[in-house]
């Protein structure tokens, strides 16, 4: 009898305590309203695909509440999940209008203005008949370059940097009363007044495609762009993990214009066109007096004979010159070395 | 028979009476001036390589030191240029040395080329093989200093060229600076890689002058060397007391 009551009273207890924390736990993720994180907070749930492909479903909460969509429900993004538990999801359309009001429009937010600079734009899937382009699949999504942590959560991190100044904080906290308004705000605007990824990130998300010889092969392009960027002054701060270096995106993308609007080095409107190209190496943190000529080049050199046949046969006379350099000197350093080393031998002989 | 042709332009030693203890002689190689040029060549050189051939390691090589990287970064930017304008202000004053300057129109006139530096490198190779016993008798500068004296220039001519183009990037086309970027790095490749593999040997390196010559810092030798080593020049002093007076120091091992 005792046995019983104590079990009724532990499993009471034991009830009690899962759903308070539950509760707790559902306060404390204002987006996560569906509680989808029950399940989905499980490192390691996953599933195979029909394509045998491995899907992982884990979301990372701390990344989650950190990151850029921490405000936006998971509903928000995935619309077509109305039950739990929910049968296949589709693809997240990033053009939804979501529940977040842009608040100089009072209109629901979107990314549609997104789709609008990308159809104008180089990377653009569609031509300017407004046909599809040869290989369409080879043209980034969004999530080719927006490789946020919380979709992959096994891809790199991006380097921490909260940049927080407590002394801003403070004039914020003069008007408004709540610290997690206060972050997310300052979060909002911080970040986008400074890059929030260095140049070498930026090189290694361009370069997925970029670097891919087929890709490179199938639509022509000239070069190996990412590359041939290392082995600019540029590109070797890149790597040395400099921030304050020109990335792809500032030379690439017109100044004062969204970096989803890449336009053709051939299109006379673009800053990568060969009369236009100066005015990037101008921009005030750069090279200001920058004279016309210093863009009249190639700026992506690459030493092959095609390509650079000046540089490629100034390399060839340097190979030359230094072999036929050294070997002679190492040569005679060697005759010299033994001739001194042979007649120390004889002398101490006699 | 090249025997008798070299040791025909030989001057004779004229015959002394020498007294029971002569003091020690020593030959200076390096004046004051010209060791305190040599010494900030070497000092630039050395700060050179260090902060240039650091853009050449791989990069991951400096990830290690996180967020000073910038720093130092920009520190070696800063020393590569400092270096660079201390090298070329050392040229310029030799270019002055050697021409406003008696010792400097000497140092010029004795590493001009001549005849007998074509003959010393063969009698040299002949002697190195073993088909000749003995090697050449060489002058105040041999075929060997003389190649690395036009090497020297042509390189710090060139390295100097490029490197201030480099330095004011703004005002070049673009091939331009991508040509002397080409050539500076390359040239310092060369230039390193000649003064590790022959100019240390030759100067540091050689069983005989094994582990350091500190020539380069007294600016003298002592005379069992100057006979060894620079032999033609040695009798062409000892038969001219001009040139004693400017060569021969007697007595404690210091140059004055």
């Amino acid at each position: 009898m005792r046995c019983k009551k104590l079990l009724k009273y532990a499993a009471g207890i034991s009830a009690f305590v899962w759903v308070a924390v539950l509760f707790i736990f559902c306060e404390a993720r204002a987006a996560d309203i569906g509680n989808c994180l029950l399940c989905h907070k499980y490192p390691g749930l996953s599933r195979i695909d029909e394509n045998g492909d491995l899907k992982l479903l884990f979301i990372n909460e701390s990344v989650f509440n950190n990151s850029v969509h921490a405000n936006v429900k998971c509903e928000g993004c995935h619309p077509d999940i109305k039950k739990i538990p929910h049968e296949n999801v589709r693809k997240v359309d990033c053009m939804l209008e979501c529940h977040i009001i842009e608040p100089s429009s009072e209109k629901k937010f979107s990314h549609k203005d997104v789709e609008t600079f990308l159809s104008r734009s180089v990377h653009s899937k569609i031509d300017k008949e407004g046909k599809p382009k040869k290989y369409p699949e080879d043209y980034p999504d969004c999530k080719d370059c927006h490789d946020n942590p919380l979709y992959r959560p096994l891809s790199f991190f991006k380097k921490v940097r909260p940049g927080i100044s407590e002394i801003v904080l403070g004039r914020c906290r003069v008007c408004h009363k709540k610290d997690e308004f206060i972050f997310r705000f300052y979060n909002h605007i911080t970040t986008r007044l400074h890059a929030i990824r260095s140049p070498k990130n930026i090189a290694e998300v361009c370069a997925k495609c970029h670097e891919d010889p087929a890709l490179v092969a199938r639509h022509g392009l000239s070069r190996k762009a990412v590359s041939s960027y290392a082995e600019t002054f540029h590109g070797k701060a890149a790597n040395y993990l400099s921030e304050g270096i020109p990335d792809c995106l500032n030379c690439h993308v017109n100044i004062g214009e969204s970096v989803h609007q890449m336009l053709s080095h051939k299109n006379p409107e673009s800053i990568t066109f060969k009369d236009n190209k100066i005015k990037s190496c101008r921009m005030i943190d750069c090279h200001p007096h920058a004279s016309a000529k210093l863009a009249k080049y190639d700026v992506h050199p690459e030493f092959d004979k095609e390509k650079s046949p000046m540089e490629y046969y100034f390399t060839a006379f340097f190979l030359i010159l230094t072999g036929g350099t050294l070997l002679p000197l190492a040569g005679i350093m060697f005759l010299d070395l033994g001739r001194r080393l042979f007649s120390r031998k004889k002398e101490d002989k006699e | 028979m090249a025997e008798n042709e070299i040791s025909s332009d030989i001057p004779a030693v004229p015959e002394e009476t020498e007294p029971l203890n002569p003091p020690p002689r020593y030959f200076v190689r390096l004046n004051p001036s010209e060791k305190v040029q040599h010494m900030l060549f070497v000092i630039s050189f050395f700060m050179l390589a260090l902060t240039g051939l650091m853009l050449w390691l791989p990069e991951r090589t400096f990830h290690f030191l996180g967020s000073t990287q910038e720093s130092v970064f920009f520190f070696r930017s800063l020393l590569h240029r400092i270096f660079g304008t201390v090298m070329m202000l050392v040229c310029a004053y030799h270019v002055y040395y050697l021409i406003f300057r008696p010792a400097g129109r000497r140092w010029l006139r004795d590493m001009m080329v001549r005849k007998k530096d074509i003959t010393d490198f063969f009698y040299n190779m002949l002697y190195l093989v073993g088909i000749r016993d003995e090697p050449p008798e060489f002058d105040r500068f041999s075929y060997k200093h003389k190649m690395e004296y036009g090497a020297l220039i042509a390189g710090t001519t060139l390295m100097s060229v490029t490197g201030l183009i480099l330095w004011s990037e703004s005002y070049w086309d673009k091939f331009l600076i991508d040509v002397s970027a080409l050539i500076h790095g390359m040239e310092a490749i060369l230039a390193c890689l000649a003064v590790m593999v022959w100019h240390l040997y030759e100067v540091h390196l050689r069983p005989h002058k094994f582990p350091i010559d500190n020539m380069w810092l007294t600016g003298i030798i002592d005379e069992a060397e100057m006979k060894e080593e620079y032999p033609f020049h040695y009798k062409k002093i000892m038969s001219d007391p001009e040139l004693q007076k400017i060569y021969v120091r007697e007595g404690l091992k210091q140059d004055g």
